[in-house]
Formats: C-alpha cells, sequence, structure tokens
C-alpha cells in the first residue's frame, strides 16, 4: 500500500511537470504581446516593446521556462504579469465559488443521479427504467451553456424566482451565495446527474445477480431491506469512482457556467488570464486544476480500495 | 520650438482629447433631453450597474481605456473639470490663471481637501501626481516636452512651467480618458515608474471599498467629502454622493445584464443591446440614455501591398456602402450620417460629401481594373472578442463580394492583435471606433506614422500651418483642404458615427443629462 | 471531453456487468435504430444543405434582420438578416465535418499511442505518463489555450479538438490492448513465436475495432459539443461561419430581442449529440452486451 501511494504521487508529479511544460510551451511559442494587453489600443509599438521588455518577455522562451521552474522549485508561483498580485493570492480570492459550484453541482448530480439510477435498476425492464435512461441520455446530450441561458431567463426573467448572475461571498451573505450558486449548481450537475444514474443504475443491476443478493432473497427478506441493506450500499462502490471523477469534469464545466453565471471563480480566471496571456496565472491554474484533478483520482482510487477490499494494488 | 518637436509627435501621440466635445450633451434617448432632477434627492441605498468587461486597473492614468474611467471617476478627481460647454473650469483648483506669455499656468489649490486616507491634499500632491501623468501619459509627454518644470510655490499654489505656450493644458487637465487626476504623493512614490498604483486614494465624492476579481468594485460614500458650492454643471461643479454605495458588477453575458436589470438585480446596465431599444422604449419602468459616442471608421493599411496603391484605396470608399454598415447600430437614434472627419461643430465640413457612401458597384469595378487588381484577398485584421467590428467586416465582406474583391479575416486574440498589427506587411485593413476629437489634429488617422500610415507632403505642409494658424476663418480653410486631401488619398473610409445605449431603471434618478454614466448626484427613489 | 469514460479501464474487473435486457433481446435495439435515424437525418441535412437551403447561408441582408419565424424565412433572421434555416443546415455541415475529423484523427492517433502503451512495457509508461498530463485538464480549457495562441480557423479548431481527444481515446485503448493480450489466442500466438508486432497486428488490433467503434462515436459526440462551446467563449471557428456554435453564440447577444436564434441551433446539437450517444451506446450493448448501460458516454 505505501508503495502504491508512494509510485502514485511519483507519477502524479511526473504529470505535473508535464503538463506545466506543455502549457508553458504553447502559450510562450506563439507571438503575442503583453505589453499590448496591458497597456491598451492607443499604446504605441515603442512603448509595447519597451514594457514587454521591462516584463522580461523579450527573453528566449526557455530561459523564462527555466526561471519560471527554480521558483517553483522554492514554492513560488510567481506575480500576475497583469496585475502585480501574487498568483498565490489571486488563485485563493477565486477559490470559493468554484469549490462551492463543484460541491453544489455533485451534490445535485448524486442527489438525482442515483436515486433515477437505483429506481431504474429497481424497476428494471419497465418503462421506469426506459424513462431513466432517457432522462439521463438527454441530461448528457444539452449543452450546459445552453441549458444555463435557458435557465436564466426562465427563473431569473420569467419566473423571476432567483438571481440571474453574480455572486456574493458566503463570508457577507451565505444565504445570498447559494441563491446565486443554484442554477450555476444544476447547470453544471445535471449532465453529470446523467452520469451518475447511468452508473447506478448498471452496479445495481450487476449486484442483483450475485449470488448473495439471491440468498437473501431466498430467506424470504423482504425485498426493501434486501435492495437497502445488500444491493444498493454495494452497488454504490463503484459509483463512488463516477463521483470523483464528475469533480474533476467539473472545473472543465465550470469555464463555461462561471462564464455565463458571472461567478467570479477559478474558470473565469482561466479564460481571463488566457486571452490576456497573463503567463504566470495559467501556469498557476493549469499546476492547481492538474494537482486537484490527480488528488481526486487519487482519493478515489484509495477510497475504492477501503471500500472494496477485494481490489489489492500491487 | 512648438513646430519642431511639436507638431509630428503631437499629431503621433495625443489620442483622446476631449471627447464628444460636438455632441452637445448626450441625453435620455427617450423624448427631450431630461431635466437633471426629475425629483427630489433621496439620501441611502446601493446602485449596482452592471459593467461587460472588467478593467485591469482602477489607476486612471494609466490608459485610455474607457471602463477604467467609467468606474475611478467616481474615486478620483482633477484640478479641472468639463462645464456643460465643455470648457475646462477648476475643480480641485479654486483658480487657474496664466501669464501674459502662456508660459506659467498657474493653478491655487482649493484648502481643506482631503484625500480618503484623511491626508489634506497639497501641492506635493499634485505635483507628484502631474509629473506621473507627464511621464506615463502619450499627451502628457508630449506636454513634458515642452516643460520646464512643476513646482510647488506654496503649499496650495503649483505653477507649471513651460517652454513654448501649450493652449490645451487646462483642457488636458480637465481630461477623463488617461487622467491627470491627483493621487496622494506617498501613493505615487509607491508605484514602480511604469507599474500601475496598487492604492486606490483619491478626493472623489466615493472612496473604494474592495474589489472582488472577476465580479465587483465596490465604494461607498466618502463622508468628509467636500464638494463644490457652485451647482452641477456639465461635469463640474457640486457633485453630491447621494448613494451609500456604488457597485459595478462584471457580468460578460449581454443578455444577463439585460435579465438581471429586468430582475430587479442591476440599476444601470452599460452598453446594453441597441437592439433591445423597443423594449425598454415605452416601458415606464426602465429608462433608455445615450451612451458613450465615436465614429466608426475603415482603416485601410498604407503600407500593404494591397493598398499601398492609391486607385486600389480609392476603388475600395466607391464600394463602400455606409447605409448598410450603419444597421448594426440597430435604430437611427444611435448612429449618424455623416461625411465629415470632425464631429458638429466648428470643424464640422461637407467636403467629404461626394467621397462618402457612395455605394457604386460599377465604378468601383473599374477603378480596380485601372489599379491593376490581381483578385487577391484582402485581410482585415480583427480581435476575435469584438462582435461589434466582426459584423461590420461580415457586412462589407458582401459589399466587397460585388465588386468581386474577397476577405480573409484575420481574427486574433487581444496581444495577437497588437502584434500584427505593428507588421505593416502583414493585413490589409482594420475598423476602429474612435472617439470623438476636439481638433483635427488628435485625430488618430491623419499622422504620416500613425495606423494607416498616410503619407502625403502637401498634407504635412498644411498640418503644420494649421498648427501655426491664428486666425479661426484661416483654420477652417486649411482644414477643408486638409480634409480634401483625407478623402482623396483615402486616409480612413468613414462609416458614421455611433452612440452607445444604456438602460436604468426608472427608480434610479438624477441621471439626465450626461454623456459618459456616472453616478454621483442621482439617488435611488424609494420604491 | 470528460475523463469519465476512462475512470474504468474499459472491461476491467471493476466494470459492472450487468445482464443483457430483455427488453434488448425482445425489441432489437430501439436505440440503435433512434440513434441512427437522429445521425441519419442530420447527415442528411448536411448532404442535401444546397437543395434545402433556402438562401445563401451567408447571404447578409440588412433590411431583413431579427425576422422572427415565417414564410420565406421559416426559422427566422439573425441580426445580419441572414437565413437561419439555411445556417443551420450548413452548419450540420460543419459539424459533421469537425466531428468526423476530429473523431477520426483522436482514433487514430489514440490508437497508435494506445498500441504503443500496449505493446512496449518502457514506452507505454512514458506515454501514458504524458497522456495522463495531457488529461489532467479538462478539455475545454486546453481547447481554449490552444486555439487562443493558434487562432480561431477551422483547421486549428479540428487541430485542437483532436489534440484533446486523442489522449481519451488513447487511454481506452491501452486497457483494451492490455486486456486483448491476455486472452488466449494471443498468449496462444506468442507461445507459438509470433512476433509482437505480428500478434497486435493479426489479433490485437482486429478485436479492437468495436471499442474503438464505441469511442468514435462519442468522441464526434463530444467534438461537436466542444465546437460550440468553443464557439461560445469566443474561441471556436470565426466568426460568421455558419455552424451551430457560432450561430448560437452570435444569436446569445440577442436572447432577448430574438430567442428564436439561439433556440434552434441549440435543439440542433441537442439532438446531434443525442444521436450519436444513443448510436455509441447501442453498439456497445450491440458488440459487448456485458456492458449494457454502464454509462460510458463522453460529454463535455
Amino acid at each position: 500500500m505505501r508503495q502504491f501511494l508512494f509510485r502514485r504521487i511519483a507519477g502524479m508529479l511526473v504529470t505535473m511537470l508535464v503538463v506545466a511544460s506543455v502549457v508553458f510551451l504553447l502559450i510562450n511559442v506563439v507571438p503575442g504581446s503583453l505589453g499590448a494587453v496591458i497597456l491598451g489600443p492607443e499604446a504605441t509599438d515603442e512603448e509595447i516593446a519597451r514594457l514587454d521588455h521591462q516584463l522580461g518577455l523579450d527573453r528566449p522562451v526557455l530561459v523564462r521556462f527555466g526561471a519560471w521552474v527554480a521558483q517553483l522549485a522554492r514554492g513560488d508561483l510567481g506575480s500576475s504579469l497583469l496585475h502585480g498580485t501574487p498568483v498565490a493570492r489571486e488563485l485563493a480570492n477565486r477559490l470559493e465559488p468554484t469549490i462551492l459550484l463543484a460541491l453544489l453541482a455533485t451534490t445535485v448530480a448524486v442527489g438525482v443521479g442515483v436515486p433515477l439510477g437505483t429506481i431504474a435498476a429497481v424497476r428494471h425492464r419497465t418503462a421506469v427504467d426506459v424513462a431513466s435512461l432517457g432522462v439521463s441520455l438527454i441530461g448528457i446530450s444539452i449543452p450546459n451553456f445552453w441549458l444555463g441561458l435557458n435557465l436564466i431567463l426562465l427563473f431569473g426573467l420569467y419566473l423571476k424566482l432567483l438571481p440571474t448572475a453574480g455572486y456574493t461571498n458566503v463570508a457577507v451573505d451565505a444565504g445570498q451565495a447559494l441563491r446565486y450558486l443554484i442554477l450555476p449548481a444544476i447547470t453544471l450537475g445535471l449532465s453529470n446527474a446523467a452520469l451518475i444514474a447511468r452508473m447506478s443504475r448498471a452496479n445495481l443491476l450487476e449486484v442483483l445477480r450475485q449470488d448473495y443478493v439471491r440468498t437473501a432473497r431466498s430467506k424470504g427478506l423482504a425485498e426493501r431491506s434486501v435492495l437497502l441493506r445488500h444491493a444498493v450500499r454495494n452497488a454504490l462502490v463503484p459509483t463512488v469512482s463516477v463521483i470523483g471523477v464528475s469533480i474533476a469534469l467539473m472545473l472543465g464545466g465550470a469555464v463555461v457556467v462561471e462564464s455565463v453565471f458571472a461567478l467570479p471563480g477559478v474558470g473565469r480566471l482561466m479564460i481571463e488570464s488566457v486571452q490576456r496571456r497573463d503567463f504566470p496565472m495559467i501556469q498557476g491554474l493549469v499546476l492547481m486544476i492538474a494537482a486537484v484533478v490527480a488528488v481526486v483520482n487519487l482519493a478515489v482510487d484509495l477510497l475504492y480500495t477501503l471500500l472494496n477490499p477485494a481490489i489489492r494494488y500491487a | 520650438m512648438l513646430r519642431s518637436i511639436g507638431t509630428s509627435r503631437l499629431r503621433r501621440v495625443l489620442p483622446v482629447l476631449i471627447v464628444a466635445l460636438m455632441l452637445g450633451s448626450a441625453s435620455a434617448v427617450n423624448g427631450a433631453p431630461a431635466a437633471p432632477a426629475t425629483g427630489t434627492p433621496v439620501r441611502g441605498g446601493s446602485a449596482k450597474i452592471a459593467m461587460k468587461t472588467e478593467p485591469d486597473t482602477l489607476d486612471i492614468m494609466w490608459s485610455t481605456s474607457d471602463i477604467i474611467y467609467w468606474i475611478a471617476v467616481h474615486i478620483f478627481e482633477g484640478l479641472m473639470s468639463y462645464d456643460a460647454e465643455w470648457k475646462p473650469v477648476p475643480h480641485l483648483a479654486s483658480a487657474h490663471n496664466v501669464s501674459g506669455d502662456g508660459l506659467t499656468h498657474t493653478f491655487t489649490l482649493r484648502r481643506g481637501v482631503r484625500f480618503h486616507n484623511g491626508k489634506e491634499m497639497t501641492s506635493e500632491d499634485v505635483v507628484a501626481s502631474l509629473k506621473r501623468w507627464s511621464a506615463i501619459s502619450p499627451i502628457g509627454r508630449d506636454i513634458n516636452e515642452r516643460t520646464n518644470d512643476i513646482v510647488a510655490r506654496d503649499r496650495y499654489t503649483v505653477d507649471w512651467r513651460l517652454k513654448a505656450p501649450v493652449s490645451i493644458l487646462p483642457y488636458a487637465l480637465a481630461l477623463w480618458s488617461q487622467a491627470p487626476m491627483i493621487y496622494p504623493s506617498e501613493v505615487v512614490a509607491a508605484a514602480a515608474p511604469r507599474r500601475q498604483i496598487t492604492e486606490f486614494i483619491g478626493t472623489g465624492p466615493y472612496r473604494f471599498a474592495e474589489w472582488r476579481r472577476g465580479q465587483q468594485v465596490r465604494m461607498t460614500r466618502y463622508n468628509e467629502y467636500q464638494p463644490l458650492s457652485s451647482a452641477p454643471n456639465g461635469r463640474a461643479g457640486r457633485r453630491d454622493a447621494h448613494l451609500d454605495e456604488v457597485i459595478f458588477v462584471f457580468v460578460p453575458e449581454p443578455s444577463v445584464r439585460q435579465v438581471g436589470l429586468e430582475a430587479g438585480d442591476f440599476h444601470f446596465v452599460m452598453e446594453a443591446d441597441r437592439e433591445s431599444y423597443p423594449r425598454y422604449r415605452f416601458n415606464l419602468k426602465y429608462k433608455s440614455y445615450l451612451g458613450k459616442a465615436g465614429t466608426t471608421w475603415l482603416v485601410p493599411n498604407h503600407g500593404s501591398p494591397l493598398f499601398n496603391r492609391p486607385r486600389l484605396r480609392t476603388a475600395f470608399q466607391t464600394s463602400v456602402c455606409a447605409d448598410a454598415i450603419l444597421a448594426i447600430y440597430a435604430n437611427p437614434r444611435f448612429y449618424r450620417k455623416d461625411p465629415s472627419v470632425m464631429g458638429p461643430g466648428k470643424w464640422n465640413t461637407d467636403v467629404g460629401r461626394e467621397f462618402y457612401n457612395q455605394c457604386n458597384t460599377d465604378r468601383a469595378r473599374q477603378q480596380l481594373r485601372e489599379g491593376g487588381y490581381d483578385g487577391r484577398p484582402m485581410r482585415m485584421l480583427l480581435a476575435s472578442t469584438d462582435q461589434p467590428k466582426i459584423d461590420i467586416a461580415t457586412v462589407l465582406q458582401q459589399q466587397l463580394g460585388r465588386v468581386n474583391m474577397p476577405m480573409e479575416h484575420l481574427l486574433r486574440d487581444a496581444s495577437g492583435y497588437a502584434r500584427v498589427r505593428a507588421d505593416r506587411q502583414a493585413w490589409d485593413m482594420l475598423i476602429t471606433e474612435s472617439s470623438f476629437r476636439e481638433h483635427p489634429v488628435l485625430v488618430s488617422h491623419l499622422p504620416a506614422n500613425g495606423i494607416p500610415g498616410w503619407q502625403n507632403p502637401d498634407k504635412e505642409k498644411l498640418v503644420d500651418d494649421l498648427m501655426a494658424a491664428t486666425n479661426p476663418q484661416q483654420e477652417t480653410q486649411i482644414w477643408r483642404r486638409i480634409e480634401q486631401l483625407w478623402h482623396q488619398d483615402v486616409a480612413a473610409v468613414k462609416v458614421g458615427d455611433f452612440f452607445a445605449y444604456n438602460v436604468a431603471r426608472v427608480e434610479f434618478e438624477g441621471l439626465g443629462d450626461r454623456p459618459f454614466p456616472y453616478f454621483w448626484n442621482s439617488w435611488l427613489r424609494k420604491r | 471531453m470528460s475523463p469519465a469514460s476512462n475512470a474504468i479501464p474499459f472491461g476491467s474487473a471493476a466494470m459492472p456487468r450487468p445482464r443483457r435486457t430483455l427488453w434488448h433481446h425482445l425489441s432489437g435495439h430501439p436505440g440503435l435504430l433512434v440513434g441512427s435515424a437522429l445521425v441519419g437525418f442530420v447527415v442528411l441535412l448536411g448532404v442535401l444543405a444546397p437543395v434545402l437551403a433556402t438562401h445563401p447561408p451567408q447571404q447578409v441582408g440588412m433590411q431583413s434582420r431579427f425576422l422572427p419565424p415565417q414564410p420565406g424565412h421559416w426559422l427566422g433572421t439573425d441580426h445580419l438578416g441572414r437565413d437561419i434555416w439555411s445556417r443551420i443546415v450548413y452548419g450540420g455541415q460543419l459539424s459533421l465535418f469537425v466531428g468526423v475529423f476530429v473523431a477520426t484523427a483522436g482514433c487514430a492517433a489514440g490508437t497508435a499511442l494506445g498500441l504503443i502503451g500496449g505493446y512496449s512495457k518502457r514506452y507505454g509508461e512514458i506515454t501514458m505518463r504524458i497522456i495522463d498530463g495531457l488529461m489532467a485538464f479538462p478539455g475545454v480549457v486546453l481547447g481554449l489555450a490552444l486555439i487562443a495562441v493558434l487562432g480561431a480557423r477551422l483547421s486549428n479548431v479540428v487541430f485542437a479538438l483532436s489534440v484533446v481527444y486523442a489522449p481519451r481515446i488513447a487511454r481506452v485503448m491501452h486497457a483494451v490492448v492490455l486486456e486483448l493480450k491476455e486472452r488466449e489466442y494471443t498468449t496462444a500466438a506468442t507461445a507459438l513465436g509470433a512476433t509482437g508486432t505480428r500478434v497486435l497486428a493479426r489479433h490485437v488490433l482486429p478485436n479492437a475495432v468495436g471499442p474503438l467503434t464505441v469511442e468514435f462515436s462519442f468522441s464526434f459526440a463530444a467534438a461537436v459539443v466542444s465546437e460550440a462551446s468553443l464557439s461560445f467563449l469566443g474561441v471556436g471557428l470565426p466568426p460568421g461561419t455558419p455552424s451551430w456554435g457560432v450561430v448560437l453564440s452570435e444569436g446569445r447577444n440577442y436572447m432577448l430581442r430574438a430567442p428564436w436564434i439561439t433556440l434552434l441551433p441549440g435543439l440542433a446539437i441537442f439532438l446531434t449529440v443525442m444521436g450519436l450517444n444513443l448510436l455509441g451506446d447501442s453498439m456497445r450493448d450491440f458488440l459487448d452486451p456485458r456492458l449494457s448501460g454502464a454509462g460510458q458516454m463522453r460529454r463535455e
């Protein structure tokens, strides 16, 4: 187990180095000027060149990469070229809405997905089953930005039930923060709910077929008890891995959803930074996202091992 | 002296001076210009303003970007302000005097004006701020070249000593765009020479409270604010902070901004979709306002392999149908057809009438043949986030299709755009939406090393004459000749003048008569 | 774009194996039918675009802006007076092109990487690490960065999306190859002295075709959504291009003024993606009934 952990963490580090290098080269190889972005459209070519020089953007790509890696080795993510503030602080400032969004969306996904999948499996081969598969298919296929815009129109404009866009920090007004997050969480959560529904349906069907369920049934236990005490619990084990993965997935979805709902999260910071080529910020974001994905994967694997003793990692 | 350093630099550099001057004042779109007050001011409340784009900084000296000053003018103030006639009048100064030889401008400061950190504003702060502005702003640098020194004569008096008269100095000091506003000297000292300030401390009616990046900028009433006693007059005069808070919320999706307005989440939407005007026009819950004003130009690159041939530029000019393009601005209330390079007022001429909006396909084809056009595509440089210009390009593409000139989009993000623009061989045309200019020499397409790269010895000579001209009649005549050359050489093809569209909820009052939205002297009526 | 389908290696022990449902036995494969019908309809629309379109898709008409659905423009017009129906029909062509191209390129690259990974332990480890690296960040983000840098052009969008999907397909192919290598016929062939290459070409590859078809269909679906997402974020196909994503992206500014502009391209994307997902899902059932309904779709 310890060796497994060690190998996974080493692998994670290699992965992240690969990610960092790929992104760095990608963004730096192609011409573009941050000076131009900072100084605005009326700046002269000469002014732009001067600022680029001052920011060190005219140095060779490899030199800059080396400097950045050296900095990173000291645990320093550097400073935003655009704002001059430490990247780590900017990231920390943007984490709250994204984390809450991911948690809420996961809640929606699990809250909708698991019951939907369970009902489908229990009512296997009935219209309920087909309907649940249909619903989850719709959930998977609907583009989330389109869903988001339509939800805003429906709830914000026609029903006037929920605020349309924006955010309030939890420390300021937790209730309001929640209200701002409901529509984005539904938008982001529904597609994952569909995945989880399909997964838990399949798992439950598998479990219901197993010997111990048959045994339980043949012992004359109530169907309800068989389902809840034996089947559903066991069926949830593989579902956990899908939930873990969907959390990582949501970081991607957050880019689009945060943009639609004007949430000041990490996803929107990513778009802004890419559009303005704020290199240190993009690097920091990419590393953070990669780290989150890696840690979630690791946690899922570990949880999986704990829940299912049949699996042992060499 | 002035002519030797002055003219070319002035023409090259001076970007946006004194905007919207000739427009008169913009006004409420529906109906007559609203009376400034539709009710009695109410104290209190928190106004939420929805903006599309988040600025990179609130350092108002930093760049000409209008999204900076839309927010920052509430925090900072300058020595001078424009009144309703666009004349600069003292604001943080109590008096402005010019010596007989025009070489010394003396600004007497108001006493007892306190920064938001409690410190009293003195000549030390003014000198530090003006020197910083003279170093980083293009207009400032230009004036700086004709400056001996800016000195604090005493605690409340500042002398701006010039080498040669600069009559535009008080105008420049009243600017909002890349504005010479007054920061505490220690804030100026803390900023690296070519970097932005990080502490936003001014003297204005609102003080900076917090900036949640990606979300909002919040400012609160400055209770120790010392308003002028004179009545509000344009941007000048008394400023009252009726609102407790002004919050600028950044919402990238256009329709979401408006849904937010209708749902009551926002009180004011900057740059609403002009197409939605009919939606609000007759709705008593909202009030429409004209926003930022400017001119749309199609700018051929005089250095490119395609448009370095004058005949082909002319052919292009002949083919353009301004009517069809202007329809993009939705409604004649938001645009104006006008051939003149300059807006309404003293510099407006009809010289361009025969060149403007010709829309003559046959003649354009013939001119293309005469110019030896080889069918190569015209490369249109566009920023990928700039939807209005992309739409203009799309309409133009169709027009050019009629004269068999294909168009190729060079679509770049903001940083890539600047990089391509700097390479004069890499593109053939771009589109600009420039703000109105007060004086022809400030028009950015005029100078030989400006964006189209319009070179013509006759023009250079005339521009020098214009700078030296003293009597208005002479000035007008010279300008008419320059404008004639402008159209003949196709420095840039004018599409028309335009306005942005802002919408407010009706309970947001006192917004009446202002071309750029600002939120002092306005209040939220209690519902 | 999700790594979801790769969380659990294809056909591994962790994969749940529900029984093939009776319903499927009875009614054949309705998913396959409905899916093929939807996809076929879109393909038909794309192929017949020149016939079906009532206007050239790029034709600007400034006098007929924002027309609601009506005779002559039966899905209405957009902010430049372009006919929405014609744009959607031609947009189908483009979406199909993007989808097919990305899925093909992704599958080719993915298979090659997966084969290398499955074949050689040493290179496999390195390849998989790089693939993990590429997969460690969300597809939209990778696509966004690539296109922001390369410029918004059809070729770049297709390239970027291929880069996004290839590693995901490679992961699956890697697992498939590993599993197939352990099958009796493969080990038998190896025991009989067949070279590694020969084993791959003769035994592994042909058996991987099934899972590959499924991957193809899911990648296709994901590419269609991704193109739309990127266009929505302003880094997709060039504006003015009649693609579903661009029509939707341009129309969303006018959602209050003219909701029909966004409604229909959204529906078109939705139905196409649904058809493809259904098709992939049913194909998997068909090829490997053990995996029925396992929820392994790829989505944005």
